[in-house]
């Protein structure tokens, strides 16, 4: 191994509600990966809150900082490369993150790189299987983002399809929300959906003939409110089997279409929604009629998470000679 | 020992460097309103200038606000990713503070710093000693309280002109020196050098509001 490959990079993710910081070796080998949810803090507004994340964020970084490098049992002056997320996300907890990572690098004269978010989810799959290389199609599905992604080769990607109005996550949450799961509502809505019936509402399946590969989902929120209007008695089971039901068809059809379309043989699961035990057992299941690996890296690469925007940085910055001036500010609606 | 000192309060911002008798320089951000840009190269172009590096940095004084929430934000976590990283030491300033101190030779004080709007962060001072907290109001109620003044009060601070401005009437209430008027990174630099460094870890900007969701 030549020396470069075991160069060290500090990784920084603050877009939304988690404080994450990472430490890795090399380009993926993970040696601290600290994520601090702030999820408790924002459960009460019923949604995270810009400014109460960014005050969070401001007061928990250094300690995540601490506690990643004690984690992976080296020295800050070790660092090499200092990454963090430049976008999308909120822009006032980007700024913490970026501005703090910036501050390291440029006290460290540590090369610094602001990385995409939504590279960052892909770099997921190649933390955890690094021998398993493109091309590939890659959903990337969480509270913020709903879009297919094709992949020839990493540091290369084709948008396919994306969310034209609601990310999957958001209208899983919304809707949670509205028949009174508090927030965040994926995983229970999991829970419940295991002892409901998916056919007891007929939902739409929004621009699920469409030839597009992009997604909507605002309309199931409304249709839900207008169903359990005329039926307050609705089984909340079966409110969440048949919600579930829907999203989970769309993103099926849609992403296995998508990788048949352009080709590919393997299907790559990233985001938030990607630890949805239906969505994994309905797109395996149909995968795998299709000739279609679907692959899900584990869940704690795939939530919100430093180590891949590390992988990214390392990546990018080795691959492409790239890191970026001490100018460089937030991008909150980057995409690729 | 060199001392950085960091004002992203308000707009205009600035950087400054101090030490002891021999060195006090301020530079304002080029760009109002582009303060993480700006903040990093503009250190970077001072010290150089100055014929220093940022290894010679020694302590950092940040201004804790009140101010722009946003912008005190990008100062502080600018500030703390450098003292973490080469284990600087990190002073947090009060702005209201270092806005006194540059009105020296008056008495009675009110700083008055403009937040969003109508409304301003407004402090009062006996000599060197703060009379109260800092609390929020709108400038009329400001302006009101100000023309009740009885007795002779200098006003100071990014909001002074405005509110003197309202006071043609007034016997008692004068504009501050022109110094006084404008954030100033050096003036945070002058307090910080001489203060107790601060927990790097519980250095939170002061944002007087509590959170509107």
């Amino acid at each position: 191994m030549t020396g470069a490959d075991s160069s060290l990079t500090l990784g920084i993710e603050t877009s939304c509600d988690e404080t994450s910081v990472a430490v890795l070796r090399g380009e993926t080998e993970i040696l601290a990966n600290i994520v601090y949810s702030q999820v408790d803090l924002h459960a009460r507004y019923g949604g995270v809150v810009p400014e109460v994340a960014s005050r969070n964020h401001v007061v928990k970084l250094p300690y995540i900082v601490d506690e990643a490098l004690a984690c992976a049992g080296v020295q800050v002056q070790e660092i090499s490369l200092v990454a963090a997320t430049m976008g999308p996300g909120l822009v006032g907890p980007l700024l913490v993150g970026l501005c703090h990572a910036k501050g390291m690098a440029y006290a460290l004269r540590a090369p610094f790189l602001g990385v995409n978010h939504l590279e960052g989810h892909l770099f997921a799959h190649r933390l955890h299987s690094p021998d398993v290389v493109p091309p590939f199609m890659g959903l990337i599905v969480s509270g913020g983002h709903t879009m297919l992604v094709d992949v020839p080769r990493y540091g290369e990607y084709y948008v396919v399809g994306t969310t034209v109005d609601d990310a999957a996550g958001e209208a899983i949450d919304k809707i949670g929300k509205m028949i009174g799961m508090g927030y965040p509502a994926g995983a229970k809505m999991d829970e419940l959906a295991d002892s409901g019936d998916p056919k007891a509402i007929p939902l739409p399946r929004p621009m699920g003939d469409s030839p597009s590969f992009d997604f909507s989902f605002s309309g199931l929120k409304t249709a839900v409110l207008y169903h359990v209007r005329k039926n307050p008695r609705e089984r909340r089971e079966d409110i969440a089997a048949s919600v579930l039901a829907s999203v989970v068809d769309v993103l099926t059809k849609k992403s296995l279409e998508a990788t048949r379309r352009f080709h590919r043989h393997r299907l790559v699961v990233v985001g938030g929604v990607a630890a949805n035990a239906h969505l994994r057992a309905q797109l395996v299941a149909e995968g795998t009629q299709r000739g279609i690996d679907v692959l899900f890296p584990p869940i704690a690469l795939c939530t919100d998470n430093a180590a891949m925007i590390a992988a990214v940085g390392a990546f990018r910055h080795r691959e492409f000679g790239e890191a970026h001036p001490l100018s460089v500010s937030p991008n909150p609606s980057l995409s690729f | 020992m060199l001392v950085l000192g960091l004002d992203t309060s308000e707009s205009p911002g600035s950087v400054a460097l101090l030490e002891e008798a021999n060195l006090a320089v301020e530079r304002v951000l080029p760009e109002p309103l582009r303060h993480a840009e700006c903040l990093l190269p503009t250190v970077e172009a001072l010290l150089a200038e100055c014929g220093r590096t940022r290894d010679d940095v020694g302590r950092i004084c940040v201004n804790l606000g009140p101010g722009s929430f946003t912008g005190l934000r990008i100062g502080l976590a600018t500030a703390k990713g450098m003292s973490q990283a080469r284990r600087i030491a990190l002073v947090g300033v009060d702005g209201t503070v270092a806005y006194r101190q540059r009105a020296a030779g008056e008495r009675r004080i009110c700083v008055a710093i403009a937040s969003r709007r109508d409304l301003v962060y407004a402090r009062w001072f006996s000599g060197e000693q703060p009379r109260s907290e800092t609390v929020m109001l709108h400038e009329a109620d400001l302006v009101e309280r100000l023309r009740a003044e009885k007795r002779p009060l200098c006003v100071i601070g990014s909001a002074a002109r405005r509110l003197v401005d309202h006071m043609a009437d007034s016997s008692c209430v004068v504009l501050g020196p022109a110094e006084a008027l404008e954030p100033s990174a050096l003036a945070v630099a002058r307090i910080g050098a001489l203060l107790r460094e601060g927990r790097l870890h519980e250095l939170e900007p002061t944002y007087v509001e509590p959170i509107l969701a």
